[in-house]
């Protein structure tokens, strides 16, 4: 199970990492998360059968983060989903990486709610997916601290993987689909909308990022609730965690755990208020620039072109890892498939991932196809003599089931 | 948790010693570099000098962007402020719990945020740079969460202090031969190869990046900031400088703690502190020369050929866990 579920979560984030259309990426990204909440039952199931009360301690953890995820999935991609519609609708229906860009400037409310929930889904502090990436990560660590074994391991190294390369995947969607200058030209642009999404939709992008950074900043409360629901599906739990107004406090076996998400903030914001403070007050003349072109070595800036691609963004991750790519080479392509499957030829990096199963499929297909026609082929060949062979054949058939009929009825 | 004043006190003493420091020990890295390729230099005072050029100067940012490379800079200096107020310099209280899958993320925060900012200015070498950044972060990951695995194996917890609280009693009962335990441990030691790998990876330096070049299309983490200027490009190079000597606090602290850190089991010992804040600063020095050394005898690798180096730590790493468990048995 756990296997499984770190193996589904680094292939789909790898799958999302490859396509260029913000909506495949995104439902890539839903069966990584799945993954991901996947590994906390597995962990659960490898240690449920075991009463001493280090495993029932390790389960329980692991099934409030199993849960948490669960929750957090729900919320960040909820608000992704939301603001993926919102750019839908915006920009006439393009969510095409390569086409979008500088949504940012454009359409802030949904960027930046977009943005709330790129930052959640990579797992990055402060925000809800943090939370619960953490407690993964700290019922495998609890795992491997009690019983270190290969496969807890390499489910730590897939799980990391899949979170970094997660990150990888939202720095290209973000990066692509929001910031920089719009990579389309200006007669496609000319179709999108030129104000925000209207307050109801706003207003719910807005509330679902809010839950996002609630969700990161309470754990305590959230798990002290999800306790009381692991108590109820696996009753020989234990309560792992000391509410605590501060942040998340586990009591482990041989040494506590804590997440300090408040101090964490509030350095966070002296901190910030400190950098503010010191710039201010250095900061001579007090006017500003007026804003450039960016440097591109003296020649005239054309943002359409001269902008990193998606593809480009990820070559280096797929080129790395490129004897597993998702990509099938053109001319391995069954020519019956729909044509938008099969990459323009000019193109080196397609657009269209194709999965492992999906190409296996695909795969199967083509055979069956190619044998049925050699079969009906060497059937049905136009010999005069071999169709008189089939009569003759025919005949002989009924006559035998003749004669067995005669000979049962007697 | 309650933390008691006393602690608090040193806690923000060590952080910000950290913070000021930085820009002082990225000067002596500099300026050790540039003697030991008999060139003059400007002194280990310069990059306190050029901030403060800098900070003084307005911003020019690229008209393509939008509020978040304005905020870059900030949620930098924050996340890497937090990271220095999380390590124990000479002494085991900190501010903040150190637990280290948080350092971890904020690590991982810092760089996502940067790299959105290199696409955000919309320059193609911006772009280029950002790629690379996350390029570099999926491969430092792996191995920096194996570090942490085996850590956890070998001290049985993952907070910062207490791995060197413990590991630096360890040492001075080895040293005074009180319990008989050789003061050496074989998994750290290979862990500190792992880490210190690692650490070159994350700040960039010489077999993966350059610092130091002009050129753009070899730059990985200056091409991401090649956009930036002013105070922005400030905060953002003293953000940079805390990092780098956040990581190099971490390495000597974690795997050579000695000698002993000081601690608040009776009181503030000002000896304790005293001896454990010269030796923290003897193995700052030593850690910057070899890095000198290092980094002048060194090329930098092609962007292809960093992918095998990457795979050194995690290969260190797994023996140290191997190990570990072997004795741990």
């Amino acid at each position: 199970m756990l296997t499984l579920a770190v193996v589904t979560a680094l292939v789909n984030v790898w799958y999302a990492i490859s396509s260029h259309d913000l909506k495949t990426a995104l439902a890539y990204h839903s069966i990584e998360n799945i993954g991901i909440i996947t590994v906390g039952i597995g962990i659960a199931l490898i240690y449920a059968v075991d009463t001493a009360s280090t495993a029932r301690w390790i389960t329980t953890l692991a099934l409030i983060a199993s849960l948490y995820h669960l929750l957090n999935h729900a919320v960040f991609k909820g608000l992704l989903y939301l603001c993926t519609g919102a750019i839908d609708n915006l920009t006439n229906q393009n969510v095409e990486l390569e086409k979008l860009g500088g949504l940012l400037k454009r359409y802030p409310w949904t960027a930046t709610t977009f943005l709330i929930g790129a930052v959640s889904i990579s797992g990055f502090p402060p925000f809800n997916g943090f939370i619960s990436e953490w407690l993964t990560l700290q019922a495998l660590l609890k795992a491997l601290q009690s019983n270190p074994g290969v496969v807890i391991v390499l489910s730590l190294i897939f799980l990391v993987a899949a979170f970094a390369l997660t990150a990888f995947c939202f720095v290209k969607i973000a990066g692509m689909s929001l910031l920089g200058a719009p990579r389309s030209d200006l007669e496609t642009r000319a179709k999108w909308s030129l104000r925000d999404v209207q307050l109801p939709m706003r207003s719910m992008m807005v509330l679902m990022a809010v839950f996002c950074f609630v969700l990161g900043v309470i754990p305590s409360l959230i798990v002290t609730f999800l306790s009381g629901v692991v108590a109820t599906i696996w009753p020989n739990s234990l309560t792992v965690n000391t509410p605590s107004p501060w942040g998340l406090q586990l009591d482990a076996e041989g040494g506590a755990t804590a997440l300090m998400m408040i101090p964490l903030l509030a350095v966070a914001a002296i901190l910030a208020v400190a950098a503010t403070v010191v710039v201010r007050s250095f900061w001579r003349r007090r006017q500003t620039l007026k804003p450039q072109i960016p440097w591109t070595c003296g020649v005239s800036y054309s943002p359409a072109y001269m902008q990193h691609t998606g593809a480009a963004l990820s070559f280096l991750i797929r080129d790395t890892v490129g004897s597993i790519s998702p990509h099938t080479p053109n001319d391995e392509m069954p020519d019956y498939l729909p044509e938008a499957l099969v990459m323009s030829k000019s193109s080196s990096y397609p657009q269209i991932v194709i999965e492992y199963f999906r190409r296996q499929y695909n795969w199967v297909i083509d055979w069956l196809l190619k044998r049925s026609t050699a079969i009906g082929n060497f059937i049905q060949n136009g010999d005069l003599r071999q169709y008189l062979f089939y009569i003759f054949i025919a005949n002989l058939i009924v006559l035998v089931l003749f004669l067995w009929l005669r000979y049962i009825h007697g | 948790m309650a933390k008691t004043m006393l602690e608090i006190g040193i806690g923000v003493l060590q952080g910000l010693l950290l913070i000021l420091i930085a820009p002082g020990l990225a000067g002596l890295l500099r300026q050790l570099k540039t003697r030991l390729q008999f060139r003059q230099g400007a002194g280990i005072l310069q990059p306190y000098r050029d901030l403060f050029k800098l900070i003084r100067r307005p911003a020019v940012r690229s008209e393509t962007t939008s509020w978040i490379f304005a905020f870059t800079p900030y949620i930098l200096f924050v996340a890497y402020g937090l990271l220095a107020f999380q390590v124990p310099v000479f002494h085991c209280a900190t501010l903040l719990s150190g637990d280290l899958i948080v350092i971890l993320y904020i690590l991982g925060l810092a760089r996502f945020v940067l790299s959105l900012a290199g696409l955000d200015s919309g320059a193609p070498f911006s772009g280029l740079g950002s790629s690379r950044e996350m390029f570099f972060h999926f491969l430092t990951e792996i191995g920096l969460m194996l570090i942490i695995a085996t850590l956890i194996i070998r001290w049985n917890t993952i907070n910062l202090a207490a791995i060197i609280a413990q590991h630096s009693g360890l040492l001075a009962s080895g040293i005074s031969g009180g319990t008989g335990t050789f003061p050496f441990n074989p998994e750290m030691l290979l862990l500190f190869l792992s880490l210190a790998f690692l650490i070159l990876f994350e700040s960039e330096r010489i077999p993966i990046d350059n610092p130091a070049t002009h050129l753009e299309l070899t730059m990985a983490h200056k091409a991401v900031l090649l956009e930036y200027a002013g105070h922005d490009l400030a905060l953002i190079e003293w953000a940079e400088m805390i990092k780098l000597t956040f990581l190099l606090t971490l390495l000597i602290n974690l795997f050579a703690p000695i000698p002993a850190l000081a601690t608040l089991t009776n009181g503030i010992d000002l000896w304790a502190s005293g001896w454990a804040w010269l030796g923290y600063a003897l193995k700052v020095l030593g850690i910057i020369v070899l890095m000198a050394i290092w980094e002048v005898s060194q090329p930098k690798l092609r962007l292809r050929a960093v992918v095998r180096p990457s795979l050194w730590p995690v290969v260190f790493s797994v023996i140290a866990i191997i190990y570990t468990v072997i004795v741990k048995k």
